[in-house]
């Protein structure tokens, strides 16, 4: 008895220590209290459930014009048991009353530290009178199939995360999305572009064979920044890269694309990057 | 500690205030052997002005082998033999103080005024001993300080002086309270500058200035031989402008105290020594907003912060040899910010690091030993310094990390330094003197960090190199001197060769600053040669008059080109003729053409000129107090000329009247 007390009250002691050392952490420190969440950075879309399955979709920020991070938890229902087996395939879908399109999309596959499926989705237009965007989750729980839809508001970016334009060479639609850097700092950041092609209304696939050329400027001062490093094709249309921003404040990144016989896809295109 | 050069320029040593001036007097009162004269090398001081009132700089400029940079009329930067900022060592009594502002417009030397200077000390790198490190060459300012007297004294000054070209005040006062115990002694300065006019009558814009400066110095007698002082020195310079420069200065702060203990107990072998504790701080703001057709305003704010330990041992005495130890601990940080603010009301403001919150180590230690055997004198000096240094800021770290460079390890340099002196007597009259040195240096802040630091002079950004290798030095000097009753003569011959010698070279990088040709970064380029000679000839033709003259020349060059901002062959004549009360000092001031430039790197071909300064003063006394009236005229015929070594080619000062008077106790 006595020295369950003791106990009690060194575990007391020790709780309270914690709890101290907890508050006097900072920011860096308080991602880590939260990994036994690793979606607490995310912003819950929706929730849909069917007789088998009951899903959450996630985007790592509200839904916006360009590449959005994709989360997707499947629990059986009524319960906090995630299914980690299933297949999950995406379908954005964009409805605009005359005609319908789809967007360029990677499907989620399950991913241990974030402990959900994470894929992604490339919205090419901001909901509004135009249309409404859907996203709808397809599950395949060994045979046992499910699509649950998510109406999502899509909003545009003050600083375009997207471009689209007609290829210089056969005037076919292209899409670049800025997936990095997110929040841009001085000195070396990650540089990545996600480049599609739009086949039919229905199917974006990835464009694997481009050489990209970048250029960072900082047009009120006329002057760019060295040591970048073009971005190279790593799969699925990612390409990869480094942009060196010496400074805070307005970059605009230059980029060319051109196809693997060197000939000019792109000529001048440019993402707005602002900071401070 | 050679050339010790008093200021004999002033009446406040020379003439008024001497007996009293220096604090040691007292000290001397106790067979102390404070001013350790090594030896007389050469007479740096071959040439003394009796010009009263001058500008430090101005008076600085006098000693053999001294020139200025200047970028206006403010705070020019001291050149010695072709080198200056990380080459050469600027200390302000023993303690060392790093500029905070990147494009070096506050030199060591802009928190010292004249009024205040007991001595200035210069030494080349082969003459250097081992209380500093400066890799070719070292000054140090001595400010006035209190003085012990037996006989409790009150004393007090007052001066102020007029300038015609620039409508400027100057005026000064200092006190000083002398007990057997304790004394102290607070000095202080301001002055008011408008822009200056060229010898064409022209205004050099944004060339005013205003600062004051005060200092305060006591002294405390702890025991019979052991004496504690502190050194206190403010100085506040305001809208300072600058014509070379696309920027201004707005505010140039500077805080500097020291403490030390002086005992003349021994320690061990040595009879006396010395302990200094000091700090510094200081902060620099180039300011913009007084130009027009600024294409973006910024704020260039910079901070430097040194602390330092300082120990020095003298007079470890034997036969007729003496050696002195010394050794220090310093630490130094630094940083330079730039923000831009576009104007278009849209874009955030752009930041970056310019010197990115660098911290500097150093650890010194050195041993200096003087061995006279009668005809043959030998001074050996040995000292070794490590000093590390690292970018202490996330975002300074990264910006260099964005470069390419590996910012993880400090960077750190071991730096011997070694000088051999032989100095003999051929017979009374004649003196030959070798001597060699070899040494390295780390590079500086600027050279290591600096980020994107324009240069107005050859128009590029330069970029700090992380990687540079630590700079050497092998530099000889031979010297000769004839003195005999009336006449004194001296020569110096030096050649100095640099290896991994720091220096900027271009790259294909975009400059970061509008209208900059392009940047470049600092790279060690390998050799680099300096050479020259200097001549000094002083003649007292009859008790009242004197006549002296000095001649100095360098070139500066790397095997393919000359290297940037080498001042022309220089003369100097003056005459000096003391009658009664009155005082005389005509000297007439001679530059060659600089053809010997690098267009490159800023240069441009430097016509010659020649120039007729006059001073003339009366001393005289007002019940019991000295008084003098000094007038002089620089630049007499108003003669229009630049200087080599003024950035950006800007002209030098037209004809100046300087009328003062000075009354003290």
């Amino acid at each position: 008895m006595f020295f369950n007390k003791i106990n009690l009250r060194v575990a007391m002691a020790a709780g309270l220590l914690l709890l101290m050392s907890a508050c006097s952490k900072d920011e860096d420190d308080d991602k880590q209290v939260n990994s036994n969440n690793p979606l607490s950075e995310y912003v819950l879309l929706g929730e849909e459930s069917t007789a088998n399955a009951s899903v959450r979709l996630y985007a790592s920020e509200d839904a916006f014009v360009g590449y959005n991070e994709i989360a997707v938890q499947v629990f059986q229902p009524g319960t906090d048991n995630q299914l980690r087996a299933v297949s999950i395939q995406l379908l954005p879908m964009m409805d605009m009353g005359m005609m319908k399109h789809s967007a360029p999309f990677e499907n989620p596959t399950y991913n241990e530290s974030l402990s959900a499926f994470s894929g992604s989705c490339t919205f090419i237009m901001p909901s509004g009178q135009m249309g409404s965007w859907t996203l709808a989750v397809l599950l395949d729980n060994e045979g046992v199939r499910d699509t649950l839809t998510f109406p999502i508001i899509v909003v545009p970016k003050a600083e375009a995360r997207l471009i689209s334009f007609e290829s210089e060479l056969d005037s076919s639609k292209i899409f670049v999305a800025l997936r990095a850097p997110m929040g841009p700092e001085i000195g070396a950041n990650s540089f990545e572009l996600m480049i599609y092609e739009r086949e039919t209304m229905m199917a974006f696939p990835p464009v694997e064979n481009l050489s990209v050329e970048i250029t960072p400027e900082m047009p009120t001062m006329g002057h760019g920044s060295p040591n970048n490093v073009n971005p190279i094709h790593m799969e699925n249309g990612h390409y990869v890269g480094e942009v060196n921003f010496t400074m805070s404040g307005y970059w605009k990144v230059h980029f060319m694309l051109k196809d693997s016989s060197g000939q000019m896809v792109k000529s001048d295109g440019y993402f707005d990057i602002t900071f401070q | 500690m050679k050339a010790v050069f008093p200021i004999l320029l002033y009446f406040w040593t020379t003439g008024l205030f001497a007996q009293e001036d220096t604090t040691f007097v007292d000290m001397r009162h106790n067979n102390l052997d404070e001013v350790l004269i090594i030896d007389t090398w050469e007479s740096k001081d071959a040439l003394k002005s009796k010009v009263e009132f001058q500008p430090l700089e101005v008076q600085l400029k006098q000693i053999q082998g001294v020139s200025l940079v200047s970028r206006g009329s403010f705070a020019q930067e001291l050149v010695f033999r072709g080198q200056r900022d990380g080459r050469i060592q600027v200390r302000v009594n023993g303690m060392r103080i790093y500029n905070a502002c990147t494009d070096r417009m506050d030199p060591s030397t802009s928190y010292v005024v004249s009024n205040n200077l007991q001595s200035a000390e210069l030494s080349s790198s082969c003459e250097s001993a081992c209380a500093a490190n400066g890799l070719a060459g070292n000054f140090n300012l001595k400010t006035k300080e209190a003085c012990l007297s037996k006989t409790d004294s009150f004393k007090f000054g007052l001066a102020q002086q007029y300038l015609s070209n620039t409508h400027g005040l100057n005026s000064s006062f200092y006190l000083e309270n002398s007990s057997e115990k304790f004394a102290w002694r607070l000095n202080g300065t301001w002055f008011k500058n408008k822009n200056y006019r060229d010898g064409k009558g022209r205004e050099i814009l944004y060339s005013q200035n205003q600062k004051q400066n005060w200092s305060l110095n006591t002294i405390y007698r702890l025991g019979p031989k052991r004496f504690i002082s502190l050194d206190l020195i403010y100085d506040l310079a305001t809208d300072v402008g600058y014509p070379s420069l696309p920027m201004d200065v707005s505010i140039a702060r500077g805080l500097i105290g020291g403490i030390s203990y002086r005992s003349y107990h021994a320690l061990g072998p040595f009879k006396d020594y010395e302990l200094k504790l000091y700090h510094n701080d200081i902060y620099h703001e180039m300011d913009d907003s007084q130009r027009e057709n600024v294409f973006m305003h910024m704020d260039m704010p910079g901070w430097s912060r040194t602390s330092g330990l300082s120990f020095n041992a003298f007079n470890w005495e034997f036969s007729r040899h003496k050696i002195e130890w010394a050794a220090e601990y310093f630490s130094n940080y630094r940083r330079a910010e730039m923000t831009m603010f576009p104007d278009n009301g849209l874009e955030p403001p752009m930041f970056m690091l310019t010197w990115p919150d660098a911290r500097l180590h150093g650890l010194g230690t050195g041993v200096s030993g003087h061995f006279n055997f009668g005809l043959h004198q030998l001074m050996l000096n040995i000292r070794f310094d490590y000093e590390s240094s690292s970018i202490t800021d996330k975002i300074g770290r990264d910006q260099w990390i964005g470069m390419g460079f590996n910012m993880t390890d400090a960077r750190t340099y071991h730096l011997p330094q070694v000088s051999l002196n032989y100095s003999r007597f051929l017979n009374d009259q004649h003196q030959l003197k070798l001597a060699l040195s070899y040494g390295k240096r780390a590079p500086t802040s600027s050279e290591l960090y600096g980020f994107y630091l324009f240069n107005a002079h050859d128009g590029y950004d330069y970029l700090g190199n992380a990687n540079l290798k630590a700079e050497g030095l092998i530099s000889s000097e031979m010297g000769y001197v004839y003195s005999h009753q009336k006449m004194n003569l001296t020569s110096t011959v030096f050649i100095q060769q640099f290896s991994d010698y720091i220096f900027g070279l271009n790259t294909n990088f975009d400059a970061m600053t509008f209208g900059a040709n392009g940047v470049r970064a600092y790279e060690n380029v390998g050799a680099a040669t300096f050479c020259g000679f200097e001549l000094g000839a002083s003649y007292q033709i009859h008790n009242a008059w004197k006549a002296q003259s000095t001649v100095e020349y360098i070139r500066g060059f790397r095997p393919q080109s000359d290297l940037p901002l080498i001042p022309p062959l220089q003369i100097d004549f003056s005459l000096n003729y003391s009658y009664g009360h009155w005082n005389f000092a005509p000297q007439l001031r001679y530059a060659a053409e600089q053809n010997h430039f690098n267009s490159d790197y800023g240069d441009r071909y430097t016509p010659s000129y020649f120039l007729i300064d006059l001073a003339a003063n009366y001393r005289f006394k007002i019940n019991k107090a000295n008084t003098l009236v000094s007038l002089a005229i620089n630049n007499l015929a108003d003669s229009y000329y630049r200087d080599h070594l003024s950035w950006a080619g800007i002209p030098s000062m037209g004809r100046n009247i300087s009328l003062g008077i000075k009354y003290g106790l």
